[in-house]
């Protein structure tokens, strides 16, 4: 073969390689039987994901958390060694995954057999992976330790379709206003009760380098969660119901996102690129003056803003004219995979000893003001709950939360449970909404009518 | 040939043992995949993991009628060709430069391959930060000229979001271009411009008559491999922009991941991976018949 042709066939050969290997790369997360990557921290021994069986008397359990702050991961394995040293007959290994793994490479590992038995979990999330096949009914389990510590009913309800409970709540999670008082004081401002208080003050503090509030706005799963503590307060909490049908496109919703959009004029420029990390950012940092998140807001205040802990002021979700008090709230959860006995008997005893209000609060802990009891007992005086320094500095706020708590809702959960919301919050369709206003231009009732027909679609 | 008509069969059997492993390799890593690409693309699966059922050519259909996946080739070609014409003048620019035996040159040679050595996740993140409407310095420098009174959020818009993506994807990859290139020079005979220099030609008479025609097999296989690596690049889109704002920057790599893992339909990524590498095979084999080069 003359050379010229050689050089046109190595070149077509590695060409080809390249677009197959593009395009298998594509996929690889489907078939793949190698378990996600973990990370190095785990309590206890470092078994992999799949040894998990019983050997020499002990029974092994694994547990997958997506808690990767190494705080949290330090906590979450103290309390799991506390329950190994009290329990030596079994044997409780976490072991730290990301949340960017769980829709990718859970799935492959689990139906490989490197599964763990026991799997975090939020509710959207365990209506997809219940599509497996896999996730074991706790209807017994959350019976036994509802009755001793009774379960806040709007953390079981995500749990509970198709005749069972599905998962184990394990802490809730609740959206409200913080605002520096230091600034609104400044500003003669009173924290906003109202969604026109809250449009009024965010354009009254914006002013020099300094934001009314910073508010995400990006194609991301902080940006659903905001939008809809506003969809609550608009009163347009439905956006599917039990049968999945899509009820998005309404007045209310409109009038979420027009506020929403109106809102970050008095929000940084970069806020389309913000996710959950930037707002506090800028908060802390004395560049916004309100964000409206989760409780995470109380641990790294004093430290990142250089400010009295009594500069960090809360209030619950502003109230738009006819809506109702609210945010988005929801627990996370503990799925069980293993269908074995044994390991159930044991997974059982571990609820147990993590409910215990004098072991629950420094479960909870692991990100305290964050992570909220979602037991009677665990939010009572004297649990192990308010025994933590940053609780017990923020008492004031964290009882505020707690408040919250009580009236919060979360998509696809408040009208009969949708059993496709998944589709829905993986694509980010309420974030997607906002971006049309925000990037293309849209008025905010063709972005809500876009919305609507791609859920539509998506839930067909 | 007596020889070989005499050889052991072990012998016969020793070259295709050599060549087993890379075989099996190849086989495992790409053809396996590849095929339950094919088979999934055939099916009706949503989640990864569960099942699907058969559907013939109904995700070929959706696909091929899908805006979206033809409004992320558009995206993708504004990408190939943003990527291929700015590498190629950077490269041609600094391999020219660096095709001397200055001291400087020498220098340069070595050190201007860092940023193509600096892992993806690096580059990302340091843009990032450049780039970024809060602290970046980007934004910094120019309020501190006066040029800007607000910072302004490049990466986020979605005008400028696309340019910013193809600037940073170039000045990752120009200098394995310009590395190609200046081995390509090298080996031109000096003879060549030494006659042309007594012909009275200019330097760009010789740049194009003698240069680029020189440069030939180099360009040709550039063209070809180049435009196959840029238009598979997912990793630095996916950390910088996600493919946004509202689909700004959504390749047809991202829009077959998003299809897939976000929207939950296996088996349209699937069907579009196979279209996608269908065209990619059209636009190759055409490249070869039009622009490989021709025989001295």
């Amino acid at each position: 073969m003359r050379k010229k042709n050689w050089y046109i066939v190595g070149s077509a050969l590695l060409a080809s390689q390249m677009i197959l290997a593009g395009c298998s790369s594509s996929n690889s997360g489907n078939g793949a039987a190698s378990a996600p990557a973990s990370g190095s921290a785990s309590a206890g021994s470092s078994a992999s994901a799949g040894s998990s069986e019983s050997s020499g008397g002990v029974t092994q359990i694994t547990l997958w958390h997506m808690e990767e702050p190494p705080n949290r991961v330090k906590r979450i394995n103290e309390v799991i060694d506390q329950f190994n040293k009290a329990n030596p007959d079994i044997k409780v290994t976490a072991k730290v995954q990301s949340w960017d793994d769980a829709y990718t490479k859970f799935p492959a590992a689990i139906q490989s057999g490197n599964g763990p038995d026991l799997l975090f979990t939020i509710p959207d999330y365990t209506t997809v992976i219940k599509q497996l096949g896999v996730v074991q009914p706790v209807d017994d389990i959350v019976k036994s330790l509802d009755e001793k510590h009774h379960f806040l009913q709007s953390a079981v309800t995500p749990y509970q379709y198709d005749d069972h409970t599905w998962a184990v709540p394990a802490y809730g999670m609740v959206q409200v206003l913080w605002y520096r008082k230091d600034l609104l004081d400044a500003a003669g401002i009173a924290p906003p009760k109202t969604w026109d208080e809250l449009t009024a003050a965010a354009d009254k503090l914006t002013k020099g380098s300094q934001y009314g509030i910073a508010l995400p706005a990006s194609k991301s799963m902080a940006t659903d969660q905001v939008l809809y503590s506003f969809l609550v307060t608009a009163g347009a909490k439905d956006i599917i119901d039990g049968s999945n049908k899509v009820t998005f496109n309404n007045d209310k919703t409109v009038k979420a996102y027009e506020t929403y959009a109106k809102l970050l004029k008095d929000s940084p420029a970069d806020s389309n690129t913000y996710t959950w990390g930037e707002p506090q950012a800028q908060f802390n940092a004395g560049t916004a003056a309100m964000a409206i998140e989760k409780g995470q807001y109380l641990s790294t205040f004093e430290s990142e803003s250089g400010r009295p802990a009594s500069d960090l002021g809360i209030a619950p979700m502003p109230v738009a004219s006819g809506g109702e008090e609210g945010s988005i709230y929801y627990s996370n959860a503990i799925m069980m995979l293993t269908k074995d006995a044994k390991k159930q008997e044991a997974i059982q005893k571990f609820f147990d000893f993590l409910y215990d209000p004098s072991n629950y609060g420094n479960f909870l802990n692991a990100e305290p003001g964050l992570f909220l009891p979602v037991t009677e007992d665990g939010a009572a005086e004297g649990s192990s709950f308010w025994n933590d320094p940053v609780i017990t500095k923020y008492k004031d706020q964290v009882q505020v939360l707690l408040d919250a708590s009580k009236k919060g809702q979360l998509f696809g959960f408040t009208n009969g449970v949708a059993g496709k919301i998944g589709q829905i919050s993986g694509p980010n369709y309420l974030a997607q909404t906002l971006e049309q206003i925000t990037s293309k231009g849209m008025s905010a009732a063709d972005a809500v009518a876009w919305g609507q027909s791609q859920m539509e679609s998506a839930v067909k | 040939m007596e020889f070989a008509g005499k050889r052991s069969g072990w012998t016969k059997l020793l070259p295709y043992a050599l060549v087993a492993p890379i075989i099996i390799w190849i086989l495992a890593t790409i053809f396996w995949p590849l095929g339950n690409v094919i088979k999934e693309s055939f099916y009706n699966t949503g989640f990864v993991g569960t099942k699907g059922s058969f559907v013939g050519v109904d995700n070929y259909k959706t696909v091929l009628s899908s805006q979206g996946y033809w409004t992320a080739w558009g995206k993708s070609l504004y990408w190939v060709i943003g990527n291929s014409l700015l590498q190629s003048v950077l490269a041609f620019l600094t391999a020219l430069l660096l095709n001397r035996s200055s001291r400087i040159a020498q220098f340069f040679r070595t050190w201007m391959i860092i940023p193509w050595i600096i892992p993806t996740i690096v580059v990302a993140i340091f843009w990032q930060w450049i780039f970024n409407g809060s602290y970046g310095i980007f934004n910094h420098a120019l309020i501190s000229m006066g040029l800007l009174d607000k910072p302004i959020n490049l990466i986020g818009d979605s005008v400028w979001s696309m340019p910013i993506l193809i600037f940073i994807n170039t000045w990752h990859w120009f200098p394995f271009m310009t590395i190609i290139v200046l081995a390509g020079l090298t080996i031109i005979d000096k003879e060549m411009y030494e006659a042309a220099d007594v012909d009275g030609a200019s330097k760009w008479t010789q740049f194009w008559t003698i240069t680029f025609p020189s440069l030939g097999k180099i360009m040709f296989a550039l063209g070809l491999v180049g435009t196959l690596w840029s238009f598979n690049v997912f990793d630095l889109i996916e950390i910088l922009t996600g493919g946004g704002p509202a689909g700004a920057t959504t390749t047809v790599p991202l829009f077959v991941y998003q299809t897939a893992f976000e929207n939950f339909h296996i088996g349209q990524a699937s069907a579009a991976s196979i279209v996608t590498a269908f065209l990619l095979l059209v636009f190759v084999t055409v490249f070869i018949k039009f622009g490989s080069p021709k025989d001295e």
